[in-house]
C-alpha cells in the first residue's frame, strides 16, 4: 500500500508535466540574447551594403534615418501598429470560434463534415484580393473588412487542425462518457476539446504567421488606418526612411506575434 | 428494481470482408442486488456482452432490460457504474478530479465523497496526483473509485483487479463486497480467476468462445459476509472445481 507522502508522487514523476521554471527561463534569456545579436547583424549589414555600393537614399535609407524617421512618427505608428493588431486579434479570435463551432459540427455528423468542407475550401483557395471589393462593400473601409480578411485568412487552418483534433479523441474515453450518460455538450467541453487543444494551438500558429500580413493587405484595399496604409502613404510621398520605419515595425509585430502564439503552443499544449 | 435480464442476445460484428459472431443466444437473469461473475477464454465476449448491458453498443439480435426498462434509460439515469479493461482516466485531471467526472456529468451530489473513496481504495496521498504518476494497479484502482462515486444501481466491472498483486487484490475485493452488500448494486464482475469468481460472485456465468455462449452457470451458495479464511473451506474449493471443469469443457467442445 502506498504511504508515500504526495511530494514523492509530484516530484519524482516520470511524466514531463512542465519544465523547471529555471530552465524555461535561462532559455528565454538566451533566446533574447539570439534575437538582439540577429538584429545587430541585420542593421550592420544594411549600413554596410549602403555604405559600399553607395545605395541612394530614394532606393534604400540608412538605418539611421529609419532610427529617426521613427522617432518623428512615433505617434502615428504606434496608433497604426495598434489598429492593424487590434484588427489581427479580433479576426483570430473570430476564426478561433467559428473555427471551433464548425469542427464541432463535423464530429456531430461526418455527412454535414463531407457537404460543408468543399465549400470551405472554396472560400479558402479563391484569393483575398478578389474577394475584399465585396467585403468592402458589405463591411465599409473600416476595421470590420480588416477583420473579415483576417478571419477568411486564419480559419482554415485552424479549423482543419481543429477538426482533426475533435476526431481523434480516445475512443475509450467516449465511453466512458457515454456510460456516463453525458450529453454532447459535455463530452464536447470535457473530453473533446481538451484531448484537442494541442492540435488547436497548432493551428492557431500556422494562422498565426499570415494573419498581420492579411490585416495590411485588407487596409491597402480599404483605406483603413493601419500600419499598411502607413506604409503606403509614406511611399506614395517617397518618403523612404518613414515607409521603412513603417515596415520594420510590422515585421517586428508579426514576428512577435508568430512568436508569442508558439509559446503559447508550446506551454498549454505541450 | 434494477434487475437485468438477458433475452437471446446476440452481437455480429461487421469487420469489412467478414461478420463476427461475438455472442449467441445469451439468456440470463441477474436479480436485483445480486453479484455475477463472467469467466470465460480471452476474446470469449467478455467484455462486449458488459458493454451491451451499458448500452454502449447495442444487440444485433435479443433483448436486455434493466428493471422495466432498455438499458439507455439506466444509463441517462446514470445509474450505471463502469469499471473499463482500460483504467481511462483523463489525462489532465488529478486523481479526485477523475474520480468527480460522473458526478459532474450527473450534476447530482456526489453519494461519497471523493476524499472518501481515494481513501477506500488505498490512495491516501495522491489525490491531486495526475494518471501518469500512478503505477497501473493505481489507476485502476482510481477506476474503481470513478465507477463508485455515483452509488450506481449497476455497477459491471471489466477485469478490474488484472492489474493488482494478489494482496492488495483481496484488500479491494472485500472493500468491493462491503460496498456492494451497503448499496444494493446490481454487480457484474468480468475476471480471469476462478477463486475470485467464486470468492466474490453469487453465481457465475461461464462463457465458451466462437461464438460467445454461456457454457454453464454456477451457483454458489457460500455464506455472506465472506472472509479471506473462506478460501480454506472445502466447500470452497468444491466451487472452484465445479467452475473449472465447466471452463475446461467449454474449452473442449470448442476445439
Ligand atoms: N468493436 C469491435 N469491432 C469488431 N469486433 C469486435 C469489436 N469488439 C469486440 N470484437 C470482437 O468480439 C469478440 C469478443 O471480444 P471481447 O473484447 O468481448 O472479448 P473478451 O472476452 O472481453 O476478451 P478478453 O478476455 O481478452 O478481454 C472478439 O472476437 C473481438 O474481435
Ligand atoms: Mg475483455
Amino acid at each position: 500500500m502506498p504511504g508515500g507522502p504526495m511530494a514523492e508522487a509530484t516530484s519524482d514523476a516520470p511524466a514531463p508535466p512542465r519544465r523547471p521554471f529555471a530552465m524555461a527561463r535561462s532559455g528565454r534569456l538566451t533566446g533574447l540574447v539570439k534575437l538582439l545579436l540577429a538584429v545587430a547583424v541585420i542593421v550592420a549589414l544594411w549600413q554596410a551594403i549602403i555604405f559600399w555600393w553607395q545605395v541612394p537614399a530614394f532606393i534604400a535609407p540608412t538605418p539611421g534615418a529609419v532610427a529617426g524617421a521613427f522617432v518623428s512618427h512615433f505617434q502615428e505608428i504606434v496608433s497604426s501598429i495598434a489598429y492593424t493588431l487590434r484588427s489581427v486579434l479580433l479576426g483570430m479570435g473570430l476564426a478561433l470560434i467559428l473555427a471551433l463551432i464548425l469542427a464541432g459540427l463535423f464530429t456531430l455528423s461526418p455527412l454535414l463534415s463531407r457537404a460543408l468542407l468543399p465549400l470551405v475550401i472554396i472560400l479558402r483557395t479563391a484569393p483575398i484580393l478578389a474577394i475584399a471589393p465585396i467585403l468592402i462593400l458589405i463591411f465599409g473601409r473600416g476595421l470590420t473588412t480588416s477583420i473579415a480578411v483576417v478571419v477568411m485568412v486564419s480559419f482554415f487552418p485552424i479549423m482543419v487542425n481543429a477538426a482533426k483534433g475533435l476526431g481523434s479523441t480516445p475512443p475509450n474515453a467516449l465511453e466512458l462518457m457515454r456510460v456516463a450518460g453525458a450529453t454532447w455538450g459535455q463530452t464536447f467541453h470535457k473530453v473533446r476539446l481538451p484531448y484537442a487543444l494541442p492540435y488547436v494551438f497548432t493551428g492557431i500558429r500556422l494562422a498565426s504567421a499570415g494573419a498581420v500580413l492579411s490585416a495590411m493587405l485588407a487596409e491597402w484595399l480599404s483605406g483603413a488606418p493601419g500600419i499598411g496604409t502607413f506604409i503606403l502613404e509614406a511611399s506614395s510621398y517617397r518618403d523612404q526612411p518613414r515607409m521603412w520605419a513603417g515596415v520594420v515595425t510590422s515585421v517586428i509585430s508579426a514576428v512577435a506575434f508568430f512568436a508569442l502564439t508558439t509559446q503559447a503552443e508550446r506551454r498549454l499544449a505541450g | 428494481m434494477s434487475d437485468i435480464t438477458l433475452s437471446d442476445v446476440g452481437m455480429m460484428f461487421d469487420i469489412g470482408h467478414r461478420k463476427i459472431t461475438a455472442l449467441r443466444g445469451i439468456d440470463a437473469v441477474l436479480p436485483s442486488g445480486s453479484f455475477t461473475a463472467l469467466i470465460g477464454p480471452s476474446g470469449c465476449g467478455k467484455s462486449t456482452l458488459l458493454r451491451l448491458i451499458a448500452d454502449v453498443l447495442a444487440p444485433t439480435s435479443g433483448e436486455i432490460r434493466i428493471g422495466d426498462h432498455a438499458p439507455d434509460a439506466a444509463r441517462k439515469r446514470h445509474e450505471i457504474g463502469f469499471v473499463f479493461q482500460d483504467p481511462t482516466l483523463l489525462p489532465w485531471r488529478s486523481v479526485v478530479e477523475n474520480i468527480r467526472l460522473p458526478v459532474e456529468v450527473a450534476g447530482q451530489p456526489a453519494a461519497r465523497q471523493p476524499e472518501e473513496l481515494v481513501e477506500l481504495v488505498g490512495l491516501k496521498g495522491f489525490e491531486q496526483a495526475r494518471p501518469a504518476q500512478l503505477s497501473g494497479g493505481m489507476q485502476q484502482r482510481v477506476a474503481i473509485a470513478r465507477a463508485l462515486a455515483l452509488s450506481p444501481k449497476v455497477l459491471l466491472m471489466d477485469e478490474p483487479f488484472g492489474a493488482l498483486d494478489e494482496i492488495t487484490r483481496q484488500k479491494m475485493n472485500i472493500e468491493l463486497l462491503n460496498i456492494w452488500r451497503e448499496t444494493g448494486t446490481t454487480a457484474v464482475l468480468v475476471t480471469h480467476s476462478i477463486s475470485e469468481a467464486v470468492f466474490m460472485a453469487d453465481r457465475v456465468l461461464v462463457l465458451s468462445a466462437n461464438p460467445g455462449q454461456v457454457a454453464d452457470r454456477i451457483d454458489i451458495d457460500l455464506p455472506r459476509p465472506r472472509a479471506l479464511d473462506l478460501m480454506q473451506d472445502p466447500a470452497f474449493h468444491a466451487h472452484e472445481n465445479a467452475v473449472r471443469a465447466a471452463l475446461f469443457s467449454g474449452e473442449r467442445t470448442a476445439a
